[in-house]
């Protein structure tokens, strides 16, 4: 009796719901139907007491709204990774490698034309 | 509309979809900084400053993860702990009916003293809320907001369904325990 009491006051303390089963045994257990009842009038108290909290004052949206229009609009995803310094700098190695490359490549075929593994002697 | 129309609408350069986001979740918002305990004022600057950020990061924000509020209630729940922190206060016990209408009680009641007692009892009930640590009140407060599951609670905290669960009980018997406590 008291595994099923401890199981359905945890439940009832945490809020979850409670079966049927269970429903018949608060019903019938002294204990279990006080925590019921105090838990209840608790998540009541707790319901209203949130419930008066500070109301939206007239022109909020109007304001934030005012505060979004003097924003940078907002870049797509693409944008905002493209924007990225480290990827910037990171391209802009890759082109430079590249370049530099390509540029030793020419330079190689035009001063040694006929060196090349295969080639012609 | 959905969350995720207005915010393709508000990536793809129309500002004004950004608007019905703020009317939607504005005063969910304003009630959780309040049970997180800002006066009107404070909470005001705290709900533009989570959607302007939320606006800025717009873009970075994936549906994939988590819902929208989940991701706008974790900006502000880190803001309104960054607030508190710097400030270097727990944040005031507050009755905000006092801020804004002269103790108007907006609440309908059959009779002056059974306003009264609410309102009493609700200063107490947030009063209790305030002395609850840090974690645990968010979480509460986050719960008893009532529109957000289990799920989006444990993805703004970053804690498990069960973590969120446990949190609530224990917020729950430290209330319980503090306003038997202020009623003795």
């Amino acid at each position: 009796m008291e595994s099923t009491c401890n199981r359905i006051q945890e439940r009832i303390v945490a809020g979850e719901a409670v079966d049927e089963t269970g429903q018949a045994h608060v019903m019938a257990c002294a204990s279990c139907g006080q925590v019921a009842a105090e838990y209840l009038a608790l998540d009541s108290a707790i319901t209203d007491g949130l419930a008066d909290g500070p109301e939206v004052p007239d022109g909020f949206a109007d304001r934030v709204m005012a505060a979004v229009a003097v924003e940078p609009a907002t870049p797509s995803r693409i944008q905002r990774v493209l924007g990225r310094r480290w990827l910037q700098v990171a391209l802009a190695n890759i082109g430079l490698a590249v370049a530099v490359t390509n540029l030793l490549r020419f330079v190689l075929s035009t001063l040694l034309p006929t060196v090349s593994l295969g080639g012609a002697p | 509309m959905d969350d995720g129309f207005l915010i393709r609408q508000v990536l793809g350069g129309n500002r004004n979809a950004f608007r019905l986001l703020v009317i939607r979740y504005q005063r969910t918002l304003f009630r959780f900084l309040g049970g997180m305990g800002f006066e009107a004022a404070a909470a005001e600057e705290l709900a533009q400053e989570a959607f302007l950020r939320a606006y800025r990061s717009l873009a970075e924000y994936d549906p994939g993860k988590a819902k929208f509020s989940s991701w706008l209630f974790t900006i502000a729940k880190h803001l309104a702990l960054n607030e508190a922190a710097r400030s270097h206060r727990r944040v005031p016990h507050l009755d905000w009916q006092e801020q804004g209408s002269e103790g108007e009680l907006r609440a309908p009641s059959p009779s002056p003293q059974e306003a009264l007692e609410k309102a009493e009892r609700g200063r107490r009930v947030r009063q209790a809320i305030q002395k609850l640590p840090d974690f645990l009140r968010g979480t509460l407060v986050l719960a008893y907001l009532r529109e957000l599951s289990m799920q989006d609670i444990a993805d703004i905290e970053s804690i498990s369904v069960g973590t969120v669960k446990s949190r609530i009980s224990r917020g729950k018997e430290l209330l319980r325990a503090t306003l038997a406590e202020s009623e003795e």
